[in-house]
């Protein structure tokens, strides 16, 4: 099941609103053919670590060259969540479009826009206060692609989803909570399907909203049945090739 | 020779049985290297981080026993305790102030603490708690019973820990059992405001407010992770709390107490001595020892150990 939005909540899907050169270049970058070992690595780990039943961007037949490009600019999942107090449905929606906004600019600034092998991570923390931004750079081995940025070639997003509850009053939001969740996959000498997810708080201010507060995760990501047996007939040692150290 | 041939059987059975046990667990225990990856324990980590601010948070929470048609920031309160937070570990304190201590009340002589707030409202209580502590809270939160029980029920209930049992013929009669007790918005009400039955009277009902206090948090920071929790909390507490501030602050407030933990909390009472003056019961608490307290908690929220 790529998505497991409540039945009946709308959803619309957003495209990232930061990509641009960086990541006609990150695409450029899997399809260079002066890297050529990288991309049969690449490519040789996009069969074997994705059978895409569980991608949104590709059925089983998506793979290599077009599947990676796909899912580079796989599309972010907004989700209007709980809405408390009053406040208009569209005007929820609004909501949640601009706090997903924020949400994707820290995605991609820690994890998606970036050329990697990578150990630079500063800036990763748009749209975050400056205290919460330095509490992120604290614990940037979870808030970032930090553990493994220097040991991949590529990061691939597979699946972006944000659900924004509201807190309004008299039809003014006030606060929300950004349930969000990332599922992406490495390449390189580290080959891993990873989730991060976890909630963040915003506020808005400064004629903006704010992350102020943050808990998350990140966690191996179990595969679906399919992807299993996909993986028991294919390439384990591929998979297993580059472990988290 | 018997006795020798005694040990040697006792030896060779303590053997023959630990080999058993050896071989039935080579049996029994998968080798490591095979494992099944089906499943696992792990221990997940979290990067958590909040901004509201780099110092301990104090909130003076007072609880009004206002009547219907009454102004409950200009009643006398049955509740008073001065609870800090410090964002940076987590760590809460909460000094409970017994509601009949006698104390100096700016611009207005002495009285009773909770006098306070009919002279000049939660501001001047605020200052009055703050002035026999030694630490000024940064907020004061007043509710009055009845809404104190819609916030208790807006959040799903409560469970305290209860170290004695107790009762009161009106507000509890069948009383509280010892042990953990799940408390819906009326039980927290009666559990927080009975005094006349407990043997530490005013103290022991502070004390019993913190009880309380622990377990709202205990079910905020176990729910913080439902969605719309939060905002719905927040919401309760807007409508049913007089607090001066806007609704984007409490909202921090709010994630600040969900992210306290439990742990690291740590409670006192100001202790004191029953007296009379003008022929009114009172307490005389002991001043010395509130601010001990406060000193104590002021820069990290954490008091001594046995007060």
């Amino acid at each position: 099941m790529p998505h497991q939005e409540p039945l009946g909540a709308p959803r619309t899907r957003r495209t990232p609103p930061l990509r641009g050169a960086r990541s006609t270049r990150s695409d450029r970058r899997l399809l260079a053919p002066s890297l050529g070992p990288l991309l049969a690595l690449v490519l040789v780990a996009g069969c074997t670590g994705e059978d895409g039943s569980g991608s949104p961007d590709g059925g089983p037949g998506a793979r290599g060259e077009d599947a990676g490009r796909r899912a580079a600019s796989v599309p972010t999942v907004v989700v209007p969540g709980q809405r408390v107090g009053r406040l208009a449905p569209q005007r929820h929606r609004q909501v949640a479009q601009r706090v997903a906004a924020v949400v994707d600019g820290w995605w991609d600034a820690a994890f998606v826009e970036a050329d990697y092998p990578r150990t630079r991570y500063q800036g990763s923390f748009p749209g975050f206060t400056r205290t919460a931004a330095q509490q992120g750079w604290q614990q940037r081995d979870l808030m970032t692609s930090a553990r493994l940025g220097s040991r991949i070639d590529a990061l691939v997003p597979l699946r972006r989803r944000v659900a924004v509850d509201v807190l309004s009053t008299r039809e003014v939001p006030r606060g929300a909570t950004a349930r969000v969740r990332m599922d992406f996959r490495t390449t390189g000498e580290v080959e891993r399907r990873i989730r991060l997810e976890g909630r963040l708080v915003l506020t808005y201010l400064r004629g903006g909203w704010r992350v102020f507060g943050f808990d998350v995760t990140q966690s191996p990501l179990r595969p679906t049945p399919g992807q299993q047996s996909a993986d028991r007939s294919g390439n384990q040692s591929g998979k297993r090739s580059g472990g988290e150290r | 020779m018997s006795t020798r041939r005694a040990g040697r059987l006792r030896r060779t059975a303590r053997a023959t049985a630990l080999a058993a046990v050896l071989a039935t667990t080579v049996v029994v225990v998968p080798d490591a290297e095979v494992a099944s990856e089906d499943s696992a324990l792990v221990a997940m980590r979290h990067a958590r981080g909040l901004d509201v601010g780099d110092r301990v948070v104090w909130i003076l929470a007072a609880g009004s026993d206002a009547r219907p048609g009454q102004v409950m920031t200009r009643t006398r309160g049955d509740a008073l305790q001065l609870i800090g937070i410090d964002p940076r570990t987590g760590a809460a304190a909460a000094i409970g102030i017994p509601r009949d201590s006698y104390v100096p009340i700016p611009g207005y002589g002495s009285s009773r603490v909770n006098a306070a707030m009919v002279f000049g409202g939660p501001e001047l209580q605020g200052r009055t708690v703050g002035n026999l502590v030694g630490v000024q809270p940064d907020y004061v939160f007043v509710t009055r019973f009845p809404f104190f029980e819609d916030m208790v029920d807006d959040i799903g209930g409560i469970t305290v820990s209860n170290p004695r049992r107790f009762s009161d013929p009106d507000l509890k009669p069948r009383g509280f059992a010892q042990g953990r007790v799940r408390l819906d918005g009326y039980g927290a009400m009666a559990f927080a405001r009975i005094r006349k039955t407990l043997a530490g009277g005013d103290f022991a009902r502070s004390a019993n407010q913190q009880r309380v206090l622990r377990g709202i948090q205990a079910r905020v920071a176990s729910q913080a992770g439902t969605p719309g929790f939060m905002e719905r909390g927040v919401m309760s507490v807007l409508q049913h709390l007089r607090t001066g501030e806007g609704p984007a602050t409490l909202f921090r407030l709010a994630q600040l107490v969900a992210r306290v933990d439990p742990s690291r909390i740590t409670t006192c009472v100001v202790p004191g001595t029953i007296g009379t003056v003008g022929g009114a019961s009172i307490v005389r608490p002991d001043v010395a020892t509130a601010r001990r307290l406060g000193n104590a908690a002021r820069a990290d929220a954490t008091l001594p150990p046995g007060c």
